[in-house]
């Protein structure tokens, strides 16, 4: 029994551990795919979001999201893009507005997603991440 | 770490899974709406058919040409309160017929229209969203009750029927492992309880679009043992409208005494989502 829980475990450890991308290699290609989803975007910011891999699981995104005052559905349907190859999402904001925050991420929360990281362009134009605390 | 190193003992946690009793399907199309207030309804026709004569696992010549056609139209709907709660019912509408012999051996068809079991649901849910990963562990306690009797033979026993289901699912932006199962406590007396399971592994081809392999099997307590699979393809016309086509080849049918297969499926779903 023992040598076959052992075989079961290398199964599952090695494999993973070969397999597995460092984290911070997986942040340096998140930050060059949200800017290379920013170039040429204005009024935009991108989160990386838990769990989005779906496009249409993360239909309700658009549906929350759109209704928040400051998000321009004029550029992006419903004012978002879902990313799902990189896990991220693109939001259109009113040109002039504020963006709050606290309320997109609590649609994209209700959404049943969870965003960890935002990235937007700083007014000289370099490319500015924000952590997310969790909920 | 990222999601590759969840993948082995997601794959190993539904290997398990599938030992246990199921069927995944909850409306509309399993995965949507997970959003909290989202709602949606679908359509489903499902064509049934066979002419397969069977004793146990033994197929049987067939020279009256025994037959049967069911023609299921299934409304289905749901609404999400949070993502790890919803409910949903379903409410399936039959048209079916088969080929009878008379005891002056001439053959005949007969027909029974009407309501089968209205099927109320309420699936509870355990997501994980991870980077490039996302799934669900989940109960689902159902109850079904109502049902015409049916015209020249049965459609529901009328007896209200209680069930536990559990489901699990797994999807990365490519790849897509859905198992459920659900088991029915028979309360008619002189029945046997009934149970399903299914696996469906799928990849996501397109931002809109998904295949998939779907693998059944249903062991009705008292009828048949039917494991069958084939294609699934779905579709998302404009994030409102979602599409999905089914078909299902039976690999193996143990029929109890001597009758018709279950064979094969087709099912064709038109759903909605807000």
């Amino acid at each position: 029994m023992k040598f076959i829980l052992s075989i079961f475990g290398l199964c599952v450890v090695v494999p993973s551990l070969l397999l597995a991308e460092p984290l911070d290699k997986a942040l340096v290609k998140e930050r060059a795919n949200a800017e290379a989803r920013l170039s040429g975007s204005t009024n935009q910011v991108v989160f990386a979001v838990d769990g989005l891999c779906c496009k249409s699981c993360g239909i309700g995104i658009g549906n929350k999201v759109c209704k928040l005052e400051f998000i321009d559905t004029s550029v992006l349907p419903k004012g978002v893009e879902v990313h799902r190859k990189e896990a991220l999402l693109s939001v259109a904001v009113k040109n002039n507005e504020a963006v709050n925050l606290a309320s997109l991420v609590s649609a994209i929360r209700k959404a049943g997603y969870e965003p960890v990281r935002l990235y937007e362009r700083s007014d000289d134009g370099a490319l500015t991440s924000t952590d997310i605390p969790k909920e | 770490m990222t999601l590759r190193v969840y993948l082995w003992p997601v794959c190993l946690l539904a290997m398990v899974l599938c030992l246990c009793p199921a069927d995944a399907d909850q409306p509309v199309m399993n995965e949507v709406p997970r959003w909290n207030g989202g709602y949606g309804g679908q359509i489903f026709q499902e064509f049934r058919w066979s002419d397969d004569l069977m004793r146990g696992s033994t197929d049987l010549s067939n020279p009256d040409k025994l037959r049967y056609e069911e023609h299921i139209t299934s409304f289905e709907g749901v609404y999400t309160w949070h993502k790890s709660i919803r409910m949903t019912a379903k409410v399936p509408y039959v048209n079916k017929r088969r080929i009878a012999v008379n005891k002056d051996g001439s053959s005949e068809w007969q027909k029974s229209n009407g309501l089968d079991d209205t099927k109320l649901a309420i699936p509870i849910r355990k997501y994980r969203n991870r980077r490039h990963y996302s799934g669900h562990v989940g109960i689902v306690p159902q109850v079904r009750f109502g049902g015409d009797s049916g015209d020249a033979y049965r459609i529901s026993d009328g007896s209200v029927d209680y069930a536990m289901g559990v489901s699990f699912e797994s999807e990365s932006a490519g790849f897509k492992l859905s198992v459920g199962g659900t088991y029915w406590w028979e309360q008619e007396s002189g029945q046997d309880d009934d149970w399903a399971t299914s696996v469906e592994l799928g990849y996501n081809y397109h931002d809109r679009g998904a295949a998939a392999w779907r693998m059944d099997y249903v062991d009705d307590g008292n009828k048949y043992a039917w494991f069958a699979g084939g294609p699934v393809l779905f579709w998302n016309f404009n994030d409102v409208l979602l599409g999905r086509i089914e078909y299902k080849f039976p690999f193996y049918e143990n029929v109890d005494d001597s009758g018709l297969a279950r064979g094969q499926v087709i099912r064709l779903g038109l759903g909605a989502v807000f």
